[in-house]
This record gives structure tokens, sequence and C-alpha cells, in this order.
């Protein structure tokens, strides 16, 4: 085999690599752009379900439970205030404003609690000493601290933070309270804040995703035909310039 | 239209998209990607969202204008690539269109 023949087949091989490796990152980017799409539509709501049935004390949230609405009964047990806190709106982002919010510890069954989010905080707190039912939906627990440490204080919304004040097993997580009613169906709060569906953030957005999907191709083709048309072009003589020569 | 002309053509296409390509770079390397990772959920991130996606559709056109200039002007292919990919980079496509302007000039 001749040496520009194996130069001709290398660079052939290579060239075919190139574009394949392009191809693939079209193709990788064609997929961002669907998981965008998908990730912005709202899910269909899964049907209400006892927070026991999905989640379980002293064990992480489980993917599959965390967004799903819950109903849990128990008792309050502690009152506690989550300051600086920015609480999402119904189109899913988070309020400019920083406020402070009511959390309570609900103790269920068995010594088992759950961190419960029931709105904006008040200055003097509502006495609810019956057992009560509330229906919210289940959120992962917070891991960005909002505030400094203080007596009766969340600097975030995580059960582990008052893991160790009492014999209580908690649930990983917290609910956003929708609806709160005594076990004898009376209407004790709605919750003021919205608790829309979280949803997964894709870096990017749908046609910027879709542009780049454009871009890879367009390498991949370039990649395909730049060494052929190179050779060619350099294996002519230069004309380019005869009309600047000629002027001149 | 003989090979000067085309030439010529070819190089004013590729100074106009590498302008283009190097303000939109700089918008996005020191606009849109600063906002999104420092206020992603702010309105000024909103205000960008247009950057990355105009760049992502004018991009292609910068790199056929500067492969077509690249050939005409009979450039390695390694200068051909660097001229393509200096549209990624702020600057950069600034830098190649300069060269090409300067080389047109000592050449003519």
């Amino acid at each position: 085999m001749t040496a520009p023949l194996t130069k001709k087949i290398a660079t052939a091989l290579l060239s075919l690599l190139l574009a394949g490796v392009f191809l693939e990152l079209g193709l990788w980017q064609l997929h961002r752009a669907r998981d965008v799409l998908a990730a912005e539509q709202v899910k269909p709501e899964q049907p209400i379900i006892a927070l026991t049935s999905v989640a379980a004390a002293g064990a992480n949230l489980r993917p599959v439970a965390a967004n799903r609405i819950v109903t849990a009964s128990g008792r309050y047990v502690q009152i506690y205030s989550a300051p600086n806190q920015r609480p999402m709106l119904a189109n899913g982002k988070r309020s400019k404003r920083a406020v402070s919010l009511e959390v309570r510890l609900l103790e269920i069954s068995d010594n088992r609690a759950i961190l419960v989010l029931r709105g904006l905080e008040d200055n003097s707190p509502q006495t609810i000493s019956e057992q009560v039912k509330v229906t919210g939906r289940l959120y992962p627990r917070q891991t960005v601290d909002t505030s400094d440490p203080a007596q009766g204080v969340l600097t975030r919304i995580d059960p582990a933070l008052i893991a160790g004040l009492s014999d209580l097993k908690l649930f990983d997580g917290y609910i956003i309270v929708r609806e709160e009613r005594t076990i004898e169906g009376q209407k004790i709060s709605d919750s003021p804040l919205a608790s829309p569906q979280l949803r997964t953030r894709i870096a990017g957005y749908y046609w910027q995703h879709i542009s780049y999907v454009g871009i890879w191709w367009l390498m991949a083709l370039l990649v395909l035909v730049l060494p052929w048309i190179s050779r060619a072009t350099i294996k002519q003589p230069s004309q380019v310039f005869t009309k600047g020569q000629a002027n001149g | 239209m003989n090979n000067a002309q085309g030439l010529a053509g070819a190089m004013f296409r590729f100074r106009i998209m590498a302008m283009w390509a190097g303000v939109m770079s700089l918008l996005l390397w020191f606009i849109d990607l600063p906002v999104k990772y420092i206020w992603p959920d702010s309105a000024l991130a909103d205000m960008v969202t247009w950057i990355p996606i105009l760049h992502g559709f004018t991009y292609p056109i910068y790199v056929l204008a500067a492969f077509h200039y690249c050939i005409k002007a009979r450039k390695s292919l390694t200068t051909t690539v660097m001229f393509i990919l200096a549209g990624t980079l702020p600057v950069a496509s600034f830098i190649a269109e300069r060269r090409a302007v300067d080389e047109f000039k000592a050449r003519a």
C-alpha cells in the first residue's frame, strides 16, 4: 500500500470517527430538548394517598413519594418558625419576598412524626390541641439554610435539624398543608401557600438544544467534507489574486 | 465572477458573521451564563432567554461563512478549524476577522 493511499484511508477513518462523535452529540442534544419539554409539562396528579403508604419514618424520602398529595392524622406537638423563606408560587417559581413560615411537628401513630408547613407565621399562633387530619403535598427536605440557628427556629425545613430533640421517629421531607380538618371533619384552615408540583430543572431551553442539534450535525457534515475539499483546493494553483495582481 | 471577487464576497460575509458571533459570544459568556447561574429564578434570567437561542441558531451561519472564506482563501485544514472554532469564544472571532482583513490587505 502506498503512503498517499494510507494517508487517505487514515483521513477517511478519522473523518468518519469525528462525524460519528458529532452525530452522537447532536442526538444527545435532541434528547436534552425532549427532556426539557417533558420536564416543563405538568404531570397529572396521582390519587391522594396516606403518608404511611408512600413513606416510612426514619428512611430517606423515595423519589416516587415526593410530589404526592398525602394525608396524615395526628396531633401537633411542637411549633417552629422558619424565617427568611421564599415560598413557592403557583407557577413553580420562588417568591421574591422573604417571609417567616409556621412549621409544626405532627405526631402520628406509633411514635412517628412529620414536619407540616401550615402557612405564614403569626405573632399569636393558633392553638390546636385536638387531633387533626392534614392533606397536603409532600416535599423533599430543604438543603440550604435561610437563617441563623435559634431556639424554636428551623434554619431550613429539614427534619434532621430536630432529630435529636425527641424520641419521635421522623419522616423525611415535609408537607405543605392544603387542607387541615379536625378528626370530626371541621375545617381548621386552608393554607395560604401554594404547593405546586416540584419540577425537574434541566439546564437550557428547548429551542436552544434544538439549535445545538443543528450545530453538531453541521459539524459532522463538515468533518466529512473538509479534508477532501481542502485537498482539492490546495492542489490547484493559486488563482485567487489574479485580479489584484493584474491591477497592481 | 472570478476568484478575487468570490474571495471578497466570502470575506465580507465572514466579517459580518464574525462580528455577529463575537457579540453573541460576549452576551452569552458575560450576561446569559452569569445571570442564569447566579440568579436562576429571577426575572432577569427570563429576560436573557433569547441569547443562547439566537446564538445557537446563528452560529451555524458563522460556521458556513468561515468555511466558505477559508476555502476561497485556500486556508490550511488547521486554520479552517481554528476559524470555525473562533466563533465559540468571546473576542476570538474578532481576532479572526482582523487577521482575515490584514491578510487580504497584505495580499492585495
